[in-house]
């Protein structure tokens, strides 16, 4: 049901000055804005999606200083004076992430609603947990939703990328983590070999 | 499987994933267009009411707001203010009843989103209560309130249509008679009798209902999240009264639809707003208006089964009745598609199914991931488990007793079943062996469950064509209509046309639907777009690299056989020649570019059958999980989760492994936690404040999808339509599981921990307001 009260709060105007994947912006706000409002209507980044508007989904997830908070439900003026990050911030110079390659690789989307958020909530854990493990994942995760992967891919992906930014320089490089056939678990071999079961 | 081909069966990453991953992926609400006004939907308080006054002075009132409309405008500037999949009984805005709390009543347009849903907030609207009809038994009694009268058809109309029966607020009906199942009955010494019950629950795809309507010359051109671009089209042609070509469908990338995002109010309600406007506006739902717009029938379903001595069915009677809600919708196809699915893939002499599919004061129920499927074979599969436990004969054992086989007839007169059921089940027993069948120390209950399906898919007349452009560097367009809703359409199409023009996937573009641009195709829907799009894409590939071959031929002066087109190039000939040479070369009868061309009609979409159409392939499914049930809380844990499916070919093992393991995750929350909660006709639950899904903690780490390959699949290369076997078994092999490992029959859904407790104890199920259908 729409709610009489949307917008109503948003009366007085504000000025903010603000860091967006580096760059400065200041900005009138309506005291009553949203960091999602402002992120998507008036800075044009709509790579970060709203779905359930209550901070249950993650799907809105940023990072303000390093930290992930629901865009949905912070409000744009706790934004000034700090920095904040968006999944458009990712890939440097038209080079992916680490993070953003393992999503891809591992097939850790599929409509894509959730991945921005994913992927924002994902690089701070990575940031304070060098090689998180399976449990570890799964627990940061818990405050965001995929209704498409079942998450098996997503848990996958951000060990792949942890291994690779651990053990880029090793003897390892990345290339052994890097499943050869699919990230599904399940090469082709086995996907055929089960035709004869 | 996969050396027989260049890129089919490879692993090939999604062609949308950098768009996907950098945000650069543009969605419905992504848009922004100049002069960009807004709509929203004032809705319905109450369950069931007259409509006494609607007062529209204080929206009109507020700053920004440009038009209120209600169902005169509707009338205005529609043909009729009606619509409708099945039967047209649906209102654009409310006229003078409303039959569900969250029906549009009203709609306002305004130059902010905020202003608008401000505005649709002060609509102000008398009722007058009217009886609420919440029990489907008791609506369809004799002498209860009427919900609605008759109506004439709608887009599918026709067979689908037939049963509806207003006079006993019966929506839609289906029934089938097989040989003498009284008789049967009669005969046996084991007669087994259960009724179970699924709440309604909701699709939850992350993004919300959303679109975008300009005005475009006498009609109007649509950004639409939606499965069904075409049908659409055909629908707001009708209630503008211009040609389909006046109305144009986009659909960009959608953000999960599940089933949810088929035929919706939301697009006649932004129609609507713009032609008052006159000016491009956006609907965009909240999730609250997305939970009260569709969700996935309730039902209660008695299955009741003659057993020979044999331990084999000698017969079968089962009774569906699924709630609708307050609108047909595309309930009245989800229970003919229950009905004819529901005696489960066995060997069944004698059987009787009766299913309804009834209207009542709720959120209409239409299509849901695994279409009718998933209900019948929750109540089949643990009626299965419950006549082996009370013969103490092993639930495995039971099913290969009766299992029909491959190749066996499901009913005489359809396709016979191309999926293998024993296979898969033999290999979802082994996947469970190794020790998630041992309970572990602990006080933790442990059991395994497992359940078997199968979906007759792509059935019926669902036509497909395409158009692949190859280009003069040997590179390729192909235009075609699949909505990319997540399964990874674009990928396996681009997969398909590489294939066939002997070119990477990297040189293939696959456009979005656009029906004023891309060909027809009937819908994204059923699992059907791999087998039927993937066909008429593959035709036309063939069909562009013919035309190249026989070209390269006639230059030459040698015969075009022998000659093939790999990597721009074609060879086999005295030398080999570009595609360059062939488009632009002297003589050249192209141009610029060679257009193939490609369609797929079903041979045979009908069938002499009491469902009356034709599979298109069967996607069958086997499902296993293992569970740990706390005695003390009741709480489930699913330890492990496989899904065996039966795809065919595997056209790219990413993609059809992802489907099949996001559809088995999903029925986890259908198992455990879902469903949509009424009290007295108000939905009690619509925010994830309080409708629980699924997260990376309830889905199991050992979340395991394996597929059957025969290569013998109707569709392109040998493959089958693969995104809903999964989701069919999954729930009920997880029920299984739990009844299992408590050593109680659980017949309601979901398993919340007090259920568990309860079953446990042995107690009279009673839980209060737990959205029992
Ligand atoms: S949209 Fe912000 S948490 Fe769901
Ligand atoms: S990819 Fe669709 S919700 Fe996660």
């Amino acid at each position: 049901m729409p709610d009489a009260d949307a917008g109503a709060l948003a009366t007085e105007t504000l000025a903010i000055e603000t860091w967006v994947n580096g760059v400065r912006h200041r900005l009138e706000i309506d005291t009553g804005e949203t960091l999602a409002a402002l992120l998507r209507d008036r800075l044009g980044l709509t790579g970060t999606k709203v779905s359930c508007g209550v901070q249950v989904c993650g799907a809105c997830t940023v990072l303000l200083d390093g930290l992930a908070v629901s865009a949905c439900s912070v409000l744009a003026v706790e934004a000034d004076g700090h920095a904040v990050r968006t999944v458009e911030g990712m890939a440097r110079d038209g080079e992916l992430a680490p993070l953003q390659d393992a999503f891809i690789a591992c097939g850790a989307f599929q409509c894509g609603f959730c991945t921005p958020g994913f992927l924002m909530a994902c690089t701070e854990l990575l940031e304070r947990h060098a090689d998180p493990d399976e449990d570890t994942i799964r627990s940061w995760l818990e405050g965001n939703l995929c209704r498409c992967t079942g998450y098996r891919p997503i848990v996958e992906a951000v060990r792949m990328a942890a291994k690779r930014r651990t053990g880029a320089s090793g003897p390892d490089g990345g290339g052994h983590d890097v499943p050869a056939t699919g990230s599904t678990g399940h090469d082709v071999p086995t996907t055929g070999s089960a035709g004869d079961g | 499987m996969a050396e027989r081909f260049r890129v089919i069966g490879r692993p090939v990453p999604r062609i949308d994933g950098v768009a996907k991953v950098t945000g650069a992926a543009a969605y419905v609400g992504d848009l922004h267009l100049p002069g960009l006004q807004h709509a929203a939907v004032a809705r319905s308080a109450v369950p069931h009411a007259r409509i006494v006054s609607c007062s529209l002075d204080a929206a009109r009132a507020v700053p920004g707001v440009t038009v209120v409309l209600t169902a005169s405008d509707a009338r205005r500037h529609f043909t009729a203010n009606r619509f409708g999949p099945v039967v047209r009984d649906t209102p654009v805005l409310a006229e003078d009843v409303v039959r569900y709390e969250g029906e549009p009543v009203a709609l306002v347009v305004a130059r902010t989103a905020d202003a608008a849903r401000r505005a649709a907030g002060l609509v102000d609207v008398e009722y007058e209560d009217l009886p609420v009809l919440t029990d489907i038994e008791a609506a369809m009694a004799e002498g209860a309130p009427r919900l609605h009268g008759h109506a004439e058809g709608g887009e599918f109309g026709g067979a689908w249509g037939r049963g509806s029966d207003p006079e006993h607020n019966v929506a839609g009906q289906y029934h089938d008679l097989r040989g003498d199942p009284a008789a049967a009955f009669a005969r046996v010494e084991h007669v087994f009798e259960h009724t179970y019950h699924v709440p309604p629950i909701q699709h939850y795809a992350l993004e919300n209902h959303v679109v975008v309507v300009e005005p475009d010359g006498p009609g109007l051109t649509v950004h639409a999240a939606n499965q069904y671009p075409f049908l659409m089209a055909r629908l707001l042609s009708g209630l503008l009264g211009v040609p389909e070509s006046a109305i144009r469908v986009r659909v960009p990338f959608v953000g999960g639809s599940f089933g949810s995002k088929e035929y919706v109010n939301v697009l006649p309600l932004a129609a609507l707003a713009a032609l008052a406007v006159r000016a491009p506006v956006r609907l965009e739902c909240s999730m609250e208006e997305s939970f009260r717009s569709s969700s996935r029938h309730g039902a209660r379903m008695t299955f009741r089964t003659a057993l020979a001595a044999d331990g084999r069915i000698a017969a079968r009677e089962v009774r569906l009745l699924f709630d609708t809600g307050a609108y047909a919708d595309q309930g009245p196809r989800v229970v003919r598609q229950a009905g004819y699915r529901s005696p489960g893939p066995y060997r069944i002499p004698h059987l009787r199914v009766d299913a309804w599919a009834v209207y009542t004061n709720r959120v209409p129920a239409g299509a849901y991931r695994g279409f009718g499927a998933s209900q019948p074979i929750m109540a089949c599969e643990r009626h299965t488990d419950e006549i082996a436990a009370a013969l103490e004969l092993d639930p495995v054992e039971f099913r290969l007793r009766n299992l029909l086989a491959l190749g066996d007839d499901f009913v005489a007169g359809d396709r016979p079943l191309d999926c293998d059921l024993p296979a898969g089940l033999r290999l979802a027993v082994a996947e469970m062996r190794p020790g998630h069948d041992r309970p572990e120390p602990g006080r933790r209950l442990h059991g395994v469950g497992f359940a078997v399906g199968a979906k007759n898919s792509a059935s019926g007349r669902l036509p497909s064509s395409a158009i692949v452009r190859l280009h003069a560097d040997g590179s390729a367009t192909v235009l075609a209509s699949s909505v990319e809703i997540g399964q990874g359409t674009l990928t396996m199409l681009a997969q398909v046309a590489a294939e066939a023009l002997g070119s990477g996937v990297d040189r293939v573009r696959v456009s979005t639907p656009d029906t004023g641009a891309t060909p027809f195709d009937q819908r994204t829907s059923s699992s059907r777009s791999t087998v039927h799009l993937g066909l008429a894409v593959q035709r036309a590939a063939e069909d562009a690299s013919r035309q190249a071959c026989e070209a390269a031929a006639e230059r030459c002066g040698v015969p075009a056989e022998g000659l093939a087109l790999r990597e721009g190039i074609v060879t086999g000939g005295p030398r080999p020649m570009s595609i360059r040479e062939v488009i632009d070369g002297p003589g050249s009868r192209f141009g610029g570019e060679i257009i193939g061309v490609g369609h797929f009609v079903p041979d045979e979409p009908e069938a002499p059958t009491a469902f009356g159409m034709r599979a298109g392939y069967w996607e069958g499914s086997v499902g296993a999980a293992a569970v740990a049930v706390d005695p003390e809380t009741g709480e489930v844990e699913v330890t492990k989760l496989v899904s065996v499916g039966d795809a065919g070919t595997v056209i790219n093992p990413l993609t059809a492994h992802g489907q099949e393991e996001g559809g088995a995750a999903m029925a986890v929350g259908h198992a455990l936690f879902e469903a949509c909660v009424y009290e007295g006709g108000h939905l009690v639950n619509p925010s994830l404040l309080d409708y629980r899904l699924p997260t990376a903690r309830d889905v199991p780490a050992a979340l395991e999808s394996r597929l059957l390959e025969r290569g013998d699949g109707p569709g392109p290369y040998g493959s089958k339509g693969l995104g809903e076997s999964a989701i069919i078994t999954a729930a009920p092999a997880i029920v299984n599981a739990v009844a299992a490992a408590i050593g109680a029959p659980l017949r309601e859904l979901p398993l919340t921990p007090w259920r568990v407790l309860e079953a446990l104890d042995g107690r009279e199920h009673a839980e209060p307001g737990a959205g029992r259908a």
